[in-house]
C-alpha cells in the first residue's frame, strides 16, 4: 500500500532518485571512439568471410563425400564423444554467438538507411511506396524458408517412418568423422545467429553513426 | 539398428541448410558494407509488424533445431 503524499513532505523526498548504470549496461552501452567504428565494420566483414568460406568448405566437404562414398564416414550408430569434446564445442559456439552480436552491435550503420523505417506509419500513399520492393525480398525469402523446412520435415518423417536414420544423425556423423571442421562449421552457424537474433533495439543500447 | 541414410537425403539436407546460411552471409556482407541495416534489423522490423507470425514461426525453428541437433536417445 503507498503512502499519500501530503504538502507537507519535501520535493526532494517524493522525487526518485535516478538509478545508478548496472554493469551489464555500461557494457551494452559502451561506444567505440570515433575512428574505431569504421574498424568495426570491417571486422564485421572479415569474419562474415571467414564464415562464409567454413560453411561453403563443410558443404563441399559433405556433398563430395556423399556423391564419391556408399557408406558414411562414421560407425552405426554415430558416437555421440568425439573429439574436440562436446563442452569444447558448446563453448566455442558460444563464444561464436557472443562475438556476432558484438559486431552487430558496434558496427555503425548510416541514419539515412536507419532513419526510412521509422516512418512506417507515416506513408501516405503504400502503392508509391520505395520500401515495397524491400517488403517483397523480405517475403520471397520467408517463402524459400518456408518451403525448405517443409523439404527438412518431409525428410523427417520418411526416413523415420522406414527406420532410416534421421536428421540428427547427420549432425552426429559429422562431428564423429570431422570433429574440427563440424565446429567450425557450427561456430560459424552460432555466429550468424548472434548477429541475426540477438539485436539491440537501436536508440537504446547499440547506436547508429550520427 | 536404423539404416544409412539415402544419399539424396544428406546432399539435400547439406545443400539446402548450408547454402541457405552462405548466401544470407554475402547479403550480410553487402549490407554491413555500405553500412546498411542489417539482416537483424529487417528481422526486428518484421517481428515487430507480425508479432504472432513471428511468434509461431519461431516456435516452429525451436522445436526443429531442438530436434535436430538436441537428441539426447541412441
Amino acid at each position: 500500500m503507498s503512502a499519500a503524499v501530503t504538502p507537507q513532505q519535501p520535493a526532494a523526498v517524493t522525487r526518485k532518485e535516478p538509478k545508478p548504470e548496472r554493469l551489464i549496461d555500461r557494457i551494452l552501452n559502451w561506444q567505440f571512439p570515433e575512428r574505431a567504428r569504421g574498424v568495426v565494420t570491417w571486422i564485421s566483414v572479415v569474419l562474415l568471410l571467414v564464415a562464409f568460406a567454413l560453411l561453403v568448405w563443410g558443404m563441399v566437404s559433405a556433398v563430395s563425400y556423399t556423391l564419391t562414398h556408399t557408406g558414411p564416414p562414421c560407425t552405426n550408430p554415430p558416437q555421440r564423444e568425439a573429439s574436440p569434446p562436446q563442452w569444447v564445442m558448446v563453448g566455442v559456439c558460444l563464444l561464436a554467438f557472443v562475438l556476432g552480436h558484438l559486431t552487430a552491435r558496434w558496427q555503425s550503420i548510416d541514419p539515412k538507411h536507419s532513419q526510412r523505417h521509422k516512418n512506417l506509419r507515416e506513408v501516405d500513399h503504400p502503392e508509391t511506396d520505395p520500401r515495397k520492393r524491400e517488403a517483397l525480398i523480405i517475403q520471397t525469402l520467408l517463402l524459400v524458408f518456408l518451403v525448405e523446412v517443409i523439404g527438412l520435415l518431409i525428410i523427417e518423417a520418411v526416413t523415420l517412418s522406414q527406420n532410416v536414420w534421421p536428421i540428427t544423425y547427420y549432425v552426429r556423423c559429422a562431428y564423429d568423422a570431422a570433429g574440427v571442421q563440424s565446429m567450425a562449421a557450427a561456430a560459424s552457424i552460432l555466429f550468424l545467429v548472434g548477429r541475426w537474433f540477438w539485436l539491440p533495439d537501436r536508440g537504446q543500447n547499440a547506436r547508429t553513426r550520427s | 539398428m536404423l539404416e544409412h541414410a539415402p544419399r539424396e537425403a544428406v546432399g539435400f539436407v547439406a545443400l539446402v541448410g548450408l547454402s541457405t546460411l552462405a548466401l544470407l552471409a554475402v547479403s550480410d556482407i553487402f549490407l554491413t558494407e555500405s553500412k546498411r541495416a542489417s539482416v537483424g534489423e529487417w528481422v526486428t522490423l518484421w517481428a515487430k509488424r507480425y508479432p504472432m507470425f513471428a511468434l509461431a514461426l519461431t516456435l516452429v525453428a525451436g522445436a526443429l533445431l531442438g530436434h535436430f541437433y538436441w537428441a539426447t536417445a541412441g
